[in-house]
């Protein structure tokens, strides 16, 4: 949560734009059937997430007016979803 | 009106917003809810929808999961498709009852493309600011974010929050459901031949999305039987597929205690089914499960024995007479599970009041969907905290605050909250060192959450104002400092009613 100094822009630092992870999906009970499987579907989403903050940052100005830096942001947003286990890929594809 | 509803949560949180979706049908909206693929069935049954959409997360994260340089492209065009798709919908509303931040994103974006059409597009629950900071435009979902989601960023398992999650999520959708809303779908589904019930009978639910919200294997063994044997009526186990191990499992220990008759019909069901089932049965004894929301639907009682880390005034059974057991450590005993089932099937079987031991176990009886939210119980520190949320936000009386170290506290909280309005005024009106004023907020943000964890009892306090504080956005300074000057003065009243209502010694209500 900002304080009081950096909401009213009294900061020496640029205001950070990403209010970061907001709640904790709730997670699913169910495991995925290996240990292997889940280690590398986990390196995947690691892997997805860096490939996003990537081209985050390739945007000079990341402004949410642009409909190119809200996709990502929301594709980011799912990919950490998925990092918190809160809804299994596989699971989804049932 | 043509109003979006976003429900990315899980089978149980779909269930209870039925009530609100037929509410807003009732109004004369053409109510459409965007689900994932999973829990498409959950949603499927509800006649008050008029279109279901998918979020396919599969289709979308499976480009840049396969090839993270590549696949980026791919997956993007995937989930601006989608977005296309609801946009060409042409909404006029939007009702994010999902509460993540992905969801807070779609809202956003969806917003912003209806602008973009110069579309007029009303949102409510959690979007985002044009600077990407969080929005809560609604007051109901202000209430969520501090009361209720707090539990899921902290792991705090305290639930002081007393309103159910259907009447929550329909108070963000601006709806008054009735008991009615509460309901099958009209159309309850063909069992399958494969399916043979008997007329009256006990269901139990062995599984949750959760191992925490249910019992194990040998525990449900031991309650299953003693029902089966307590009640004289068939036992019959429900479940998913992934659940048929520790079915067998029940099975195999109810026969070592001498019952072999239970019917196990886990893993052979899908919801619709599950529906049918549920409407046929005298009554469901389960743990935090969605089957206990398709009971509220179906109303059918419930037995739900409840983990201590769950709400069960969020998420608890709805039908009137349903008990509630509360476990921490120690799960319920058969026994008392058993005579607390017997007086939830006194109905079905008279003959059953000779078994009837009066003590009652449970921690709470339901008393409908509507029911009048309870202020007092036997834990009178929920209670305080519960009625300090109720007089925050519904303008019931403020409690007492007897005792000497809150009294203490709040004092402190008071002269705190002195010196940050005389540091806004200053800043406000360009009078001393811009530099050592924000020293100064920054040390009394500090302060004041070290009081905060000194004297927890003033939490839902704190939670309140820190919500309202992200609720500002993004705006010129001059005007941020007026609400905050605002709220400042707001939480000086708060704080002044609860230390004066010691005073006092009546109930006084806030006017905020």
């Amino acid at each position: 949560m900002k304080s009081t100094r950096e909401n009213l822009h009294m900061t020496e630092q640029p205001n950070a734009s990403s209010f970061g992870t907001l709640l904790a999906v709730p997670k699913s009970s169910k495991q995925l059937a290996a240990e292997a499987d889940r280690l590398q579907l986990l390196v995947r989403l690691s892997d997805a997430a860096a490939r996003i903050r990537e081209e985050t940052e390739l945007i000079q100005r990341t402004s949410f007016a642009d409909p190119a830096g809200r996709l990502l942001r929301i594709l980011g947003e799912a990919v950490e979803e998925q990092r918190l286990g809160s809804v299994s890929l596989e699971r989804d594809q049932k | 009106m043509k109003v979006l509803v976003l429900q990315l949560a899980r089978l149980g949180d779909i269930f209870q917003t039925w009530p609100a979706l037929r509410a807003l049908q009732r109004q004369g909206a053409e109510v459409h809810v965007l689900v994932r693929p999973r829990f498409r069935a959950a949603a499927a049954g509800c006649d008050g929808i008029a279109r279901i959409h998918e979020f396919q997360t599969d289709k979308i994260l499976t480009p840049i999961l396969k090839h993270p340089v590549e696949g980026l492209r791919p997956s993007l065009d995937e989930l601006d498709a989608l977005l296309h798709h609801l946009d060409s919908e042409n909404f006029d509303k939007i009702i994010n009852l999902s509460f993540s931040p992905l969801s807070s994103w779609m809202t956003f974006d969806l917003a912003m493309r209806a602008n973009a059409r110069s579309k007029p597009l009303a949102t409510v629950g959690y979007t985002r600011h044009i600077d990407g900071s969080l929005a809560i435009p609604d007051d109901a979902s202000a209430y969520f974010f501090a009361q209720v989601g707090y539990r899921a960023q902290t792991g705090a398992t305290e639930a002081v929050n007393r309103l159910s999650l259907p009447r929550i999520f329909a108070t963000i959708a601006g709806v008054d459901p009735v008991e009615a809303d509460w309901r099958s779908p009209d159309n309850l589904g063909q069992l399958s031949s494969e399916i043979n019930l008997p007329r009256d009978f006990v269901a139990i639910h062995i599984g949750a999305s959760d191992e925490a919200k249910t019992l194990d294997a040998l525990q449900w063994a031991a309650i299953a039987a003693r029902l089966f044997r307590g009640t004289k009526l068939p036992v019959v186990l429900l479940g998913a597929t992934g659940e048929i191990a520790k079915a067998n499992s029940i099975l195999c220990t109810s026969a070592r205690l001498g019952v072999s008759s239970l019917i196990s019909l886990v893993g052979k069901t899908d919801i619709a089914e599950l529906f049918s089932i549920l409407d046929r049965a005298s009554l469901l004894v389960a743990g935090d499960s969605a089957l206990v929301q398709i009971a509220s639907l179906t109303g059918t009682k419930v037995l739900n024995l409840s983990s201590n880390t769950v709400s069960h005034w969020e998420t608890g059974p709805a039908v009137s007479g349903s008990r509630i057991l509360v476990y921490g450590e120690t799960v319920p005993a058969a026994d008392t599970v058993l005579s607390e089932a017997l007086k939830l099937l006194i109905g079905v079987d008279p003959d059953l009041k000779a078994s009837l031991n009066s003590d009652s176990h449970a921690d709470r009886v339901v008393q409908g969907p509507l029911e009048p939210v309870t202020n007092f119980t036997n834990n009178a520190h929920v209670d305080f905290l519960w009625q300090l949320i109720s007089a925050i936000y519904l303008g019931t009386p403020v409690p007492r605050a007897d005792d000497s170290r809150i009294q203490s506290a709040l004092q402190q909280w008071i002269e705190i909250r002195q010196i940050e309005y005389h540091q806004l005024s200053a800043l406000r009106d360009n009078r001393g060192d811009a530099k050592q004023i924000g020293s100064i907020l920054d040390r009394i943000d500090q302060l004041t959450q070290l009081l905060i964890e000194a004297e927890p009892r003033l939490a839902p306090i704190y939670r309140w104002w820190t919500t309202e504080r992200i609720r500002f956005g993004p705006a010129p300074r001059v005007e941020l400092l007026e609400k905050y000057i605002a709220l400042n003065t707001q939480l000086e009243a708060v704080l002044l009613s609860l230390r004066e209502n010691e005073e006092r010694r009546d109930g006084q209500q806030l006017d905020l």
